[in-house]
């Protein structure tokens, strides 16, 4: 009897201890839940490492956007290079006022000579140190960069160019374009006498392809003295970038210059 | 009393000698199967939280490899921000900003003018060499190319090798081409990179007229009414001599040292 006793008493702790087994997947739902917490933890990081390496993916495309836009530029592909463009886009070269949406920017190429390069004639734009910002949401940037420029008419003019771009992109089905293209002209100088003293003016809005818009902002090129703005702030104070007031541009009235 | 499964066995055999045995048989087994189902659960459970285990933490580990090399390119894309600043902000010599881009112990070294120690130095050196702010009939586009940036494995640090190309002159009296190499280094701090050390090496200054064929400008020197905080770190002349910046980097197919190959 007390044998069976005991098997009883063995049979209920078994029994207790069996439904222990009930309770672990139990546990194991509280432990499930930690599982999910981790994974959900786990699937957060991977979307910012992700957001992260696309963010460097954007500046990348953008730098290759820079330089596609300078090898057009070098060989006037007026067709490839207004494809840069998002349709609504500005470009606003030198003083020659904003031209706006890709049709006027593409006809707006044609200033800079007809469409494909031709036997002695040298168009390149070095593209050159690029300062690139992307948005946090990556659907925009912002680029500071220049060009070097080397242009010329065999055995006629040779000149060399200087600028700064105040660009902004925009991501359109993730694809960057270019949305606003600004070119300040540092100096346009001949090869001959160089920036001794071979500097000659800006150009101005052209009455055969009239601007859409007059240009945003004067300034004077070299020998004149300005600072084309800074649309970022200084990467180490984090404060405004101040450029003395008298080498600011100057806002326009809205007339050509 | 134990019902573990030795103590199941002990009892499943006592049972035999009993009577009622079937009963008794009947208990054993569901209190083994019990032990069983008990231990087997268990055991899973265990199994589970041993095999679940491993592969988190080995995703963990990875992650954070991901992460680290995601920092890496973060950093070098904040020092290429960071010293093509540094040639915008000198071009229209707005020495304030472009001081502000160093850290506060940093040091300065340019040409052969010495070395200039801190912020504060480093801003009068800059204010020497030009007023602040561009004046009219003045050029110092210094463009800033070509870097090769190498970034500390504890990621606190990097250095960076780059070249300007200059036109520099002053309208109707002088313009020239000037051409160098950078050995920089810089420093995160609070998440921000900054300047550690700045060091120009010419290699080239030349009458922009007469060019490279027939101008040499030799190398600057340390000036009297500008005295450095330390002589310069090497003594050099610019072309037509030869002298090579000292590489902070190996070869990156070989691996092999080239440190020191200038001197």
């Amino acid at each position: 009897m007390n044998l069976l006793k005991a098997c009883i008493l063995a049979a209920l702790a078994g029994t207790v201890i069996g439904s222990a087994a009930w309770v672990l997947p139990r546990s194991s739902h509280a432990s499930t839940a930690d599982a999910n917490q981790t994974l959900s933890d786990l699937r957060a990081q991977v979307a910012r490492l992700q957001r992260r390496i696309v963010r460097i993916q954007d500046a990348d495309q953008i730098e290759n956007l820079i330089s596609a836009y300078g090898y057009y530029l070098d060989k006037r592909e007026w067709d490839e290079l207004a494809d840069l463009f998002a349709d609504d886009a500005t470009m606003e070269i030198s003083l020659r006022g904003i031209y706006v949406g890709k049709q006027s920017i593409r006809r707006a190429l044609e200033l800079f000579g007809p469409l494909h390069i031709a036997t002695g004639f040298l168009h390149n734009h070095i593209q050159l140190q690029p300062v690139i910002h992307v948005s946090e949401d990556g659907t925009r940037a912002w680029s500071r960069s220049r060009a070097l420029s080397e242009i010329g008419t065999y055995q006629r003019t040779g000149i060399w160019g200087d600028g700064v771009y105040v660009n902004e992109y925009v991501k359109q089905n993730g694809i960057w374009k270019i949305a606003k293209d600004h070119i300040y002209t540092g100096f346009f100088a001949t090869y001959d006498k160089g920036w001794e003293s071979g500097a000659g003016p800006a150009p101005k809005a052209s009455e055969k392809i009239p601007p859409d818009r007059p240009p945003s902002v004067l300034y004077d090129t070299y020998p004149g003295e300005y600072v084309p703005p800074f649309d970022y702030k200084n990467p180490v104070t984090g404060a405004d970038i101040e450029i003395p007031p008298n080498l600011q541009v100057r806002p326009n009235g809205g007339a050509h210059p | 009393m134990s019902c573990d499964p030795s103590g199941g066995a002990s009892i499943a055999r006592a049972g035999t000698l009993a009577r009622g045995v079937r009963t008794t048989k009947v208990v054993t087994t569901s209190c083994a199967v019990f032990v069983m189902a008990a231990a087997g659960a268990w055991m899973a459970a265990a199994r589970a939280d041993k095999t679940d285990a491993q592969p988190l933490a080995d995703a963990r580990a990875r992650l954070a490899r991901v992460d680290q090399a995601i920092q890496r390119l973060e950093d070098e894309r904040a020092i290429e921000n960071l010293q093509r600043t540094y040639g915008y902000f000198v071009d229209k010599t707005m020495w304030r900003e472009t001081a502000g881009l160093f850290a506060d112990d940093a040091t300065l070294e340019i040409g052969g003018r010495g070395v200039f120690v801190g912020k504060a130095r480093i801003l009068e050196y800059l204010t020497w060499l030009a007023p602040h702010g561009l004046v009219r009939g003045l050029l110092m586009n210094h463009m800033q190319l070509q870097p090769i940036i190498t970034i500390a494995p504890d990621g606190n640090t990097a250095k960076g090798r780059w070249r300007f190309l200059g036109e520099v002159g002053v309208y109707g009296k002088s313009a020239r081409w000037g051409e160098g190499t950078y050995e920089n280094e810089y420093v995160k701090q609070n998440g921000v990179w900054k300047i550690q050390a700045l060091h120009a090496y010419f290699r080239m200054y030349t009458d922009y007229a007469a060019g490279w064929a027939k101008s040499a400008v030799p190398n600057t020197h340390p000036e009297k009414d500008l005295p450095p905080d330390r002589p310069p770190t090497v003594r050099y002349e610019t072309y037509p001599a030869t002298f090579i910046p000292p590489y902070h980097y190996p070869n990156p197919v070989t691996g092999k040292s080239l440190a020191g190959a200038g001197q």
